[in-house]
C-alpha cells in the first residue's frame, strides 16, 4: 500500500532535484493552474452516472449548471430520479426532491451520506473554497501514469472542514489537469480512487470528460461520469441558482 | 344469610357436573390470565434487564450537547474531564466506565467471509480492564476471547457475526470518521464473539477498545459518555441526585440521563404493549365469560320454575336473586382457585424452562430486549386479583339470567313445565 | 276471612283478549275444606292465583284478614304470603337439592323461627304427613305421593291462614290422591286449617265441605256437601 510516510528517502532526494531541476513551478503554483483549468465563469454539462455496486450497475443522467467557483446546480433527468435536483451555493448544500416537494438543507451528518448511493457524498461536492486554503501541498516529484507525464502532489489537511486529511494527486504536466487522485484515510488507507480516462479540450480548458471515482475498501464499488456535451458559458435560463427557483 | 349460602352450596354439590364444568371453563379462563401476565412481566423485568446490564447502565453522563443530537453518534460532544468524573464518582461509591460510541461502516472481503459487504453499524469504545464493573459483556463472550487494551482487535455481536458470515481471526475494517471529520480506516481483527440477550445489541454492534478508539479518531483522551451503575440498579432517583451534588460545577457542562430516558423507546413501547396486552387479557375474559355465562344462562333457565315458587312462598326478590347469585359466587370462587391453582402450575413451566423464542425474536423487532428463551415471573398480586376478577365475572354472568327470571310473573314461572 | 268481591281478570294471548273470572264474589271462612271445580280454562287457577296473592285482579277487591290487597307492594305481598298463604302445586315443585326435612325447614326458616323450633316443628310435621325416617331422602329418592305429602307438610309449616293446592292430586294416581286428599282433610280437621284447592275430578270433590263451580269465569255453583267423604 501506497504510504507517505514510508516514502524512501530516496525518492524524496530524486523529487528535491526533479523540481529543483523544473525549477519553475512550486507545488502551489502547480495547484493553482490546476484549479485555473477547473474555472469557467459559467458552464452548462449534461451527462451521465453509472454507479456500480455488489448488487449491479445503475445509470442515471443530469444536467449541471455552473457559475464561478460557488454556484453550482445539478439536475438529475434519469427516470427514477427525475427531478432531483441539487443546488451548491457556496458552502450551503440544498436538496429537492419532487415527490416531497420539499428543500432540505443538507447540514452536518447528513452531508456524509452518498449522492444516489454513488461513491460519492455531499461533502464531497460542497465547499468553495481553493485547494490551498484547506490543504498545505507538497512536490513528490514526477511520474508517468499511462504514458502521461505527471507532477505528483501531496495534500495535507491544515484545516478540519475536509473529509480527507491525505490526498495525493498526479497533475498532467501539459494540460493541468489532474490524471489521478488517491484519497487516504487519516491511518493513510487509500479510500477513494479517482482516475481520468478521457479529457476533452474545449476552448483554452481541458474538461474531464470520463472519470471513474473507485471506492478502494469496496471492490466492486464505483461510480462513473460520462459528460456528453461541455458548454463554457451557456446561456443559464434565469433562476437557475435561487432557492426559490429550486421547486421549478 | 346463612341459609342462602348453604343452599348456594348445597345446589353446588348437587349439580357436581355444572359446577365442575362451568368452574373449569373459569379455571381456564383465570389460569391462561396468570400465565399470559406472568410471560409479559417476565419479558418486560428481563427487557428491563437487559437494558440496564447490556444498553443503558443505570444512568450516563453525557456532554450538554450531545443529547439533541444522540441519533447521529457525534465524536464533537465529548467529555474530555472523564479521569475527574471518574474520582468524584468513586469517592460516593458509584461504579462507573467511560465508553466511546460512534457509527462506523463495517466493511468485510470474501474469503474469509462467505461475501463482500458492508453495513452501517454501531461501534462501542470501551475499557476492557473496567467495562465490567458497570456492564456485563465480559461474562457473554461465547467464542475467542475478551478485549486486551490497546490492541486493533474487536469483539462482535453473535447474531451480527452470524449475519456476515464472521469468525474469532476474521480480519474486520471499519470505515468512520475521526473527531474532526477526517475519513478513517481502523483495521481489526474479531478476537472474540459475544451473545448477550439483548438482541438491540447482539443484532449489530462492535466492541473495540477504549484507547484503539482513541488513537484512531484523534479524541485526545475524551469520550462520549461515562456510564454508570447504581446499587440498585432500577432505582435511580437518589443516587442521580447525589452525583449531580457532588459533581457540583462540572454538572452544568454535563447531563445525566436515567436509563429509563435513555430507552425512551422501549419504555413508550412497554407502555403501548402493555395497553395491547390488555386487549389480548381481555379476549380471555371474553372466553371465560361466554363459557361461563352460558352454563349460569342453563342454569338459571331450568330452574325458572324453582325461582317460580320461592318466590310464591314468600322469597323477596332480592332473597332469590341473592340465592343464585351467592351460587355463581361460588363458582367462582371454585373457578379462581382452581384458575390459580392452573396458572401457578403453568408459570411453574414457563419461569423453570421458559419458551424458546429465539427464532421469532432473531427475525421480527419486537421492541423487547430479550432473546432466545423468554421466561416468565411470578406475580402474585395477579393471582390475587385475577381470583376477586373470577368471582365478579362469575356473578357478572348470572347477573342477566337471574333479571330475567325475577322479571317473570311467579304465575308464568310456575305454569312452566 | 278471606272476601272476593266481584273479582275480574283477563289475559292477553296473542291478539285476542282472554275473560279468565268475569266477576266472581264469594267468601271463605276459617277452618273450610273447600274446592273449587271446573273445566280447564274455566278460571281455577286464575282464582287461586289471585287469592294466593300471586296475581292481582283488574277489577274487584280481595280482603285477606280484612286488609285489601290491591294496593299492596310486590315486597308486602311477599311477606304475605310467606307469613299467611302456603302452596301445594300440582307438580310439587320441592327443591330438588335439599332433603325432604330441608324442603319443609325452609318455609319456616324465612320467618326467622330459632333453629330449635323449627326442627321440632318439622320433626313433628313428617310424622305427621307419615314419612318419619325419611328425613334425609332427597325429592327424586322420594315417591310422588310422598312428595306431595312434603308439600303438604311445607305449606302447614308456618301454620298459615289458608292453603292453596291447585290440582293438587293431578300428578298421581288415584289412590294415592285418595291418600293425599285423606292427609289434607287430616290436617284440616287437627290444625283447623283452611284448605282451598282446584280440581276437576268427581272423586277430588267428593272430600271437599264446601264446592264451588267454575264455569266461563263465573261462579255456576256454591253449595256445602255435608256428606263429604273423609
Amino acid at each position: 500500500m501506497y504510504s507517505i510516510r514510508k516514502a524512501p528517502v530516496i525518492s524524496v532526494m530524486f523529487i528535491f532535484l526533479l523540481t529543483s531541476m523544473a525549477a519553475a513551478l512550486t507545488p502551489e503554483q502547480i495547484v493553482r493552474k490546476l484549479e485555473a483549468n477547473l474555472l469557467y465563469p459559467a458552464s452548462r454539462s449534461k451527462g451521465t452516472i453509472i454507479i456500480t455496486d455488489r448488487f449491479g450497475e445503475r445509470r442515471s443522467s443530469y444536467i449541471s449548471y455552473t457559475s464561478g467557483s460557488d454556484k453550482s446546480m445539478v439536475e438529475f433527468t434519469g427516470k427514477e430520479e427525475s427531478g432531483q435536483k441539487i443546488l451548491r451555493l457556496k458552502d450551503e448544500l440544498y436538496l429537492y426532491y419532487p415527490d416531497a416537494e420539499e428543500v432540505i438543507r443538507l447540514q452536518g451528518a447528513a452531508l456524509k451520506q452518498s449522492v444516489l448511493g454513488s461513491d460519492m457524498s455531499y461533502d464531497d461536492m460542497a465547499g468553495d473554497k481553493s485547494i490551498l486554503d484547506s490543504y498545505s501541498v507538497y512536490s513528490e516529484g514526477e511520474e508517468t501514469i499511462d504514458g502521461t507525464n505527471c507532477y505528483k502532489i501531496a495534500l495535507k489537511a491544515k484545516t478540519r472542514d475536509v473529509a480527507y486529511q491525505k490526498q495525493i494527486m498526479w497533475i498532467n504536466k501539459e494540460t493541468f489537469l489532474y490524471v489521478k487522485i488517491l484519497q487516504l484515510a487519516k491511518s493513510d488507507k487509500i479510500l477513494k480512487e479517482i482516475t481520468v480516462n478521457k479529457t476533452r479540450k474545449i476552448n483554452s480548458h481541458t474538461i474531464p470528460v470520463d472519470m471513474i471515482i473507485r471506492d478502494t475498501l469496496k471492490k466492486k464499488s464505483s461510480t462513473e461520469f460520462i459528460i456528453d456535451t461541455f458548454e463554457i458559458n451557456p446561456v443559464i435560463p434565469e433562476g437557475t441558482f435561487d432557492l426559490q427557483g429550486l421547486c421549478w | 344469610m346463612k341459609f342462602l349460602i348453604q343452599f348456594a352450596w348445597k345446589n353446588l354439590s348437587r349439580y357436581r357436573k355444572r359446577t365442575v364444568i362451568t368452574s373449569l371453563a373459569l379455571a381456564f379462563g383465570i389460569g391462561l390470565y396468570i400465565f399470559t401476565d406472568s410471560i409479559l412481566v417476565g419479558i418486560s423485568e428481563e427487557s428491563e434487564r437487559n437494558l440496564i446490564w447490556y444498553e443503558t447502565s443505570s444512568a450516563r453522563i453525557m456532554d450538554k450537547g450531545y443529547w439533541k443530537e444522540k441519533d447521529t453518534l457525534p465524536l464533537k460532544y465529548t467529555i474530555d474531564n472523564k479521569d475527574q468524573i471518574l474520582g468524584i464518582l468513586k469517592s460516593i461509591g458509584i461504579k462507573a466506565v467511560p465508553r466511546t460510541v460512534f457509527s462506523g461502516e463495517v466493511i468485510v472481503y470474501k474469503d474469509p467471509y462467505p461475501e463482500d459487504g458492508s453495513i452501517f453499524t454501531k461501534i462501542f469504545a470501551i475499557d476492557p480492564a473496567r467495562d465490567n464493573t458497570v456492564f456485563r459483556f465480559k461474562n457473554t463472550v461465547i467464542k475467542g476471547r475478551w478485549l486486551t487494551p490497546g490492541e486493533n482487535g474487536v469483539l462482535i455481536g453473535s447474531w451480527f457475526a452470524e449475519d456476515i458470515g464472521a469468525d474469532v481471526g476474521f480480519p474486520l475494517s471499519i470505515t468512520t470518521r475521526t473527531k474532526d471529520g477526517y475519513r478513517q480506516v481502523i483495521d481489526t481483527t474479531i478476537v472474540g464473539i459475544v451473545n448477550c440477550p439483548n438482541p438491540y445489541i447482539n443484532r449489530a454492534s462492535l466492541f473495540i477498545p477504549l484507547n484503539t478508539s482513541d488513537t484512531y479518531l484523534d479524541m485526545n483522551g475524551g469520550v462520549t459518555e461515562i456510564d454508570m451503575k447504581y446499587p440498585n440498579y432500577r432505582n435511580t432517583g437518589k443516587p442521580g441526585a447525589e452525583v449531580l451534588d457532588k459533581l457540583g460545577p462540572l454538572a452544568k457542562k454535563v447531563n445525566i440521563k436515567t436509563w429509563r430516558e435513555l430507552a425512551s423507546d422501549f419504555i413508550a413501547l412497554a407502555e403501548m404493549k402493555s395497553k395491547s396486552s390488555g386487549i389480548i387479557l381481555l379476549l380471555i375474559f371474553v372466553i371465560a365469560i361466554v363459557g361461563v355465562s352460558n352454563t349460569m344462562l342453563m342454569a338459571v333457565f331450568e330452574r325458572e320454575r324453582e325461582l317460580g315458587m320461592m318466590r310464591a312462598m314468600g322469597m323477596e326478590d332480592k332473597q332469590v336473586r341473592r340465592a343464585f347469585l351467592l351460587e355463581a359466587a361460588g363458582i367462582g370462587v371454585i373457578g379462581s382457585l382452581a384458575g390459580i391453582l392452573f396458572g401457578i402450575l403453568l408459570d411453574f413451566l414457563i419461569i423453570h424452562w421458559g419458551i424458546d423464542y429465539s427464532s421469532i425474536l432473531r427475525k421480527a423487532d419486537m421492541g423487547y430486549r430479550v432473546s432466545g428463551v423468554l421466561y416468565g415471573a411470578w406475580n402474585p398480586a395477579t393471582m390475587i386479583k385475577a381470583f376477586f376478577i373470577g368471582i365478579i365475572l362469575a356473578v357478572a354472568a348470572a347477573w342477566i339470567p337471574v333479571k330475567r327470571g325475577l322479571k317473570m310473573e311467579i304465575t308464568d314461572a310456575l305454569r312452566n313445565v | 276471612m278471606i272476601q272476593v268481591k266481584n273479582v275480574k281478570k283477563s289475559y292477553h294471548t296473542g291478539e285476542t283478549e282472554v275473560h279468565a273470572l268475569r266477576g266472581v264474589t264469594f267468601v271463605i271462612e276459617k277452618g273450610e275444606f273447600m274446592s273449587i271445580a271446573g273445566p280447564s280454562g274455566s278460571g281455577k287457577t286464575t282464582l287461586l292465583n289471585l287469592v294466593g296473592c300471586l296475581d292481582k285482579a283488574d277489577e274487584g277487591t280481595i280482603l285477606i284478614d280484612n286488609e285489601i290487597i290491591h294496593d299492596q307492594s310486590k315486597k308486602e305481598l311477599a311477606l304475605l304470603r310467606r307469613k299467611k298463604i302456603g302452596f301445594v302445586f300440582q307438580s310439587f315443585n320441592l327443591i330438588p337439592v335439599l332433603t325432604a326435612f330441608e324442603n319443609i325447614s325452609f318455609a319456616l326458616s324465612l320467618l326467622n323461627v330459632p333453629e330449635k323450633k323449627i326442627e321440632e316443628r318439622t320433626l313433628n310435621l313428617l310424622e305427621e304427613v307419615g314419612l318419619k325416617g325419611m328425613e334425609y331422602r332427597l325429592p327424586h329418592q322420594l315417591s310422588g305421593g310422598q312428595q306431595q305429602r312434603i308439600a303438604i307438610a311445607r305449606a302447614l309449616i308456618k301454620d298459615p291462614l289458608i292453603v292453596l293446592a291447585d290440582e293438587p292430586t293431578a300428578n298421581l294416581d288415584s289412590k294415592t290422591g285418595e291418600d293425599i286428599l285423606k292427609l289434607m282433610k287430616t290436617m284440616n280437621r287437627k290444625h283447623k286449617t283452611t284448605f282451598v284447592f282446584s280440581t276437576h275430578d268427581q272423586m277430588v270433590m267428593d272430600y271437599a265441605n264446601r264446592l264451588i263451580r267454575l264455569h266461563d269465569g263465573t261462579i255456576q255453583d256454591d253449595k256445602t256437601n255435608p256428606s263429604a267423604k273423609g
